[in-house]
This record gives structure tokens, C-alpha cells and sequence, in this order.
């Protein structure tokens, strides 16, 4: 995957006429983290397996060692938790009670424009091979949460080009 | 203040934990299960994952698989923790006559074996607190994914625990079972308590109480749902395998009711809103 000026792995962005043609308008940047929040409240609501993965981690770190890209880039945003935290933390600080209240603390944090290139990066990362939900002691499924927010950013108009280069 | 701790805190504590959990519960009952995402291997009856749960919750079967350092820390700090609930109810409740009234003991043997079972998991759940927040300091990848407040759960932790221990080792501090019994039953019948009661001058019982409280009104807004949320999530994921999935519509693909166009006059959006309708008239899914 080519390198983006922010050093960031990202595929290639399909344009925005390519979009329209599977229906999806493009969000522009200034509307995108209001719209990231809003799906991503949609996403969690909806599928119950999501929101316990957002609200029972206990950050041991059991998956780290087992996920092939956190390995084979030693990425600390490939370890599963990780990833699956560019969700968690934006779910937390807008959705929990403790969130709201406590912010940084709990690890939750505001979502920025910045946060949503990064998803585009380590979503992509993923290989959604679920051996983090094997290893993890609950079970909790960051492939679920990859897929979820590849979905979000596919609804931002951030998807992977489907031409070949 | 320490009235308040004593008299007033308790129901404070026990109504948030209470309703908190009650509240979160509600929250995941909300979502639904709308995919079948059972993690293979899996079982083919319903027994066999009922029995995957049970090993998981009781064994910590995927951590022992994937860790073992972390499972020997964590599967003894919760079988301790377990230990010392109980002991608790089995000592303040039947004032830690519990061997003898189910014949096994002499009442002397039974209040020492009590005693002694307290002190020895008090210890051990110490030993592996601090083998866990050592780990959470030392391994790098932990360290990387660790927020503030994981460091603060393990602190709260051990400082109940080591409370809990002062009071054992150290005579002049312990809180006997008569006393706290009489405390607990105040509580419960809503008495107030007396000022010449005991439990009010033990510094060291109150700090205790005051720890545990706080991590009463704590669990249900942190990282500790996770221990209903390991049953939540495992009763989605550990499921036995068959098609369809239990409690999911069968996705029978049924031909669309509305033709396509012979020709296609449309462009673009306009014709994948047309099959979208195509698509959901179909699909008998209710995930969309
Ligand atoms: S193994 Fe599970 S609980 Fe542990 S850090 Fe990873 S996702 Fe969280
Ligand atoms: S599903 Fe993704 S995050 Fe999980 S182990 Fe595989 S590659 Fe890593």
C-alpha cells in the first residue's frame, strides 16, 4: 500500500464520480466527523456483539502477539485493541456515561478528521482472520469491529478504488 | 464522614451498582444478533456450547491457550477473588461455622479453617494484583494499550486487598465476624447503627468498606462489565454450529418480484436505487 504525505499506509481512495456510480456521495471533510459519529451510533445501537466488544475490553493485550499485521509491522495500531480502540474510544466518549464524563481517563477521546484517515489506514490493515476473538478470554471480535468500520468509512465515501492501476 | 461512609454510602453504592448494571444489560439487550458469527471450532449441539462457555468462565480456556503467564496471573487472581466473596458471605453469614454445620469440622477447627482460608487468599490475590500491574508496566504491547484508568482499577484493587490483609495480620485491627455481622444486619433492616459500635472505631475497616464501595459505583461504568460481558458475548460467539443460525431467519434466496429493465435506460445512482429495492424485497434478513 502506497504511503499518504501523513505517513500513513492507506490503498487507494476511489474518486468521487466512482462513488456516485455505486450510490455513494462523498462526504466532504468538514462533514465527516459528524457523520462518522452518527453512523458509528447507528453501527453500535444495532449489533449487539459490537457494543459489549466497545464496553467489556480489559486491555490485557492476549491479542497482540496473535494478530499476523501487528507481527509482521510491530504497528502498535496493528495490535487488535488498538485497532479495534480508532472505534472504541469514539464510541465511549460519545456514547457511555463515563466517557462523557471522564474523557482521557477511560481512554475515550473526540473524534478528529485525522482519526478517520487512520481508521482508512488500519481498517484496511486488518486480515479479518478473527484469531484475536479466538485468543481473547471474552471472545470480543475486532474483526467484527474492522468490518464495522470499513462499512462507516465506505458510508463517508472512503473506500479502496476498484480500477486496476 | 464516617457516619456517612457506614450509614449512608452503603445504600448509595448498592443502588448505583444495582441499577448501573441493570442499565448496561439493557443497553447490549437492545442490539441484536443479526449475524451468525460463531468462532470455529464449534460445536454441533447446543450442550457442547454450553459446555465451551462453562470451560471458558471456569478455566480461562482461550487465555491458557494464547498466554500463559497472563492466565497463571489472572485465572489466580479471580479464582481468589471468588474465594474471598465467598469467604466473606460464609464468615460474616454463619460467623465462619460453615465446616462444622455441614459435619465436617469441630466449630473451633471450622472458625480457624475460615480464618486461615481467608488469610491465605487474601495473600495470593495480592501476589497476583501486583504480578498483573507489573505485567501492565513491563510488556511493551500491554504498556501501549493501557489508559489511565486500567492502572487505577488494579490500584483500587490491591488497595482493598492490602487493607483487607492489614486487618488480618495485625491483631489490634482485625474486625472479628460478630461485629461485622451485626453491622450488615443493621444494614439490612435499615436500623441505624449506634455510635459504641465497633465496626465504627476500626479506621482500617471503614477505608476498607469505603474502597469497596467505590468500586461498587465504578463497575458498571468501566472495564469491569466485563464479567457479565464475557457471557454476553461468548452466548453470541460460542454457539453450536447449524444452518440457519438459532433464532435467525433462514436466507432463502427468493427471486426478486420486480423485474429488471430489458434495457437499461438508467445511469448510475439512479439504477442501484432501483436494484436496492430489488435487494430488499428479497432478502428475508431483518439486519438492514
Ligand atoms: S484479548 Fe480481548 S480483552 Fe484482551 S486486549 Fe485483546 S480484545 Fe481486549
Ligand atoms: S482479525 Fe484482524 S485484528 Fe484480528 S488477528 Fe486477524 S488481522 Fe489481526
Amino acid at each position: 500500500m502506497p504511503l499518504t504525505e501523513s505517513g500513513l499506509k492507506q490503498p487507494v481512495k476511489a474518486s468521487a464520480a466512482d462513488m456516485l456510480k455505486i450510490d455513494i456521495q462523498v462526504v466532504p471533510d468538514e462533514l465527516k466527523v459528524e457523520t462518522a459519529i452518527k453512523h458509528l451510533k447507528e453501527l453500535g445501537e444495532k449489533f449487539r456483539s459490537l457494543m459489549i466488544t466497545f464496553e467489556a475490553c480489559v486491555k490485557c493485550g492476549a491479542c497482540a502477539e496473535n494478530c499476523h499485521t501487528y507481527l509482521g509491522t510491530r504497528d502498535p495500531n496493528n495490535i487488535p485493541t488498538n485497532r479495534a480502540d480508532l472505534l472504541r474510544k469514539v464510541w465511549k466518549r460519545y456514547f457511555t456515561p463515563e466517557g462523557k464524563l471522564l474523557g482521557g481517563f477511560i481512554g475515550a477521546k473526540d473524534l478528529e478528521l485525522e482519526d478517520i484517515e487512520k481508521m482508512y489506514s488500519y481498517f484496511y490493515q486488518c486480515n479479518e482472520c478473527r484469531r484475536c476473538s479466538l485468543v481473547c478470554p471474552f471472545g470480543l471480535d475486532t474483526c467484527e469491529v474492522t468490518m464495522a468500520g470499513r462499512q462507516l468509512l465506505h458510508w463517508l465515501g472512503m473506500y479502496p478504488s476498484f480500477r486496476h492501476p | 464522614m464516617t457516619f456517612f461512609i457506614m450509614q449512608i454510602l452503603p445504600y448509595i453504592a448498592v443502588a448505583i451498582f444495582t441499577i448501573g448494571i441493570l442499565y448496561r444489560l439493557g443497553r447490549w439487550a437492545s442490539g441484536r444478533i443479526v449475524h451468525n458469527i460463531t468462532l470455529t471450532p464449534a460445536p454441533t449441539t447446543q450442550a457442547g456450547a454450553l459446555v465451551d462457555i462453562a470451560t471458558e468462565a471456569a478455566l480461562f480456556k482461550s487465555l491458557f491457550k494464547a498466554d500463559k503467564s497472563l492466565w497463571s496471573g489472572a485465572w489466580l487472581m479471580h479464582v481468589a477473588l471468588l474465594s474471598i466473596l465467598a469467604g466473606h458471605v460464609m464468615g460474616i453469614g454463619l460467623l465462619g461455622l460453615q465446616f462444622y454445620y455441614i459435619g465436617l469440622t469441630s466449630a473451633e477447627t471450622s472458625e480457624y479453617l475460615s480464618s486461615i482460608l481467608g488469610t491465605t487468599f487474601g495473600i495470593l490475590i495480592l501476589i497476583a494484583l501486583i504480578y498483573l500491574l507489573y505485567r501492565r508496566m513491563a510488556i511493551n504491547e500491554v504498556k501501549q494499550i493501557s489508559a489511565p484508568s486500567d492502572y487505577a482499577h488494579l490500584l483500587l484493587l490491591i488497595g482493598i486487598v492490602s487493607v483487607g490483609n492489614f486487618m488480618r495480620l495485625f491483631p489490634e485491627y482485625a474486625m472479628h465476624y460478630e461485629p461485622a455481622r451485626e453491622y450488615v444486619v443493621h444494614l439490612i433492616t435499615f436500623t441505624a447503627l449506634t455510635p459504641d459500635m465497633e465496626v465504627l472505631h476500626n479506621p482500617a475497616f471503614v477505608l476498607h468498606l469505603l474502597l469497596v464501595q467505590v468500586l461498587m459505583i465504578v463497575f458498571p461504568f468501566s472495564k469491569l462489565l466485563h464479567i457479565p460481558g464475557m457471557f454476553a458475548h461468548r452466548w453470541i460467539i460460542n454457539r453450536a454450529y447449524v444452518e440457519p443460525a438459532p433464532g435467525m431467519p433462514a436466507q432463502q434466496w427468493v427471486a426478486p418480484a420486480i423485474p429488471y429493465p430489458a434495457e437499461n435506460p438508467l445511469q448510475g445512482g439512479a439504477l442501484n436505487a432501483i436494484n436496492r429495492i430489488r435487494l430488499k424485497a428479497a432478502c428475508k434478513s431483518q439486519c438492514c
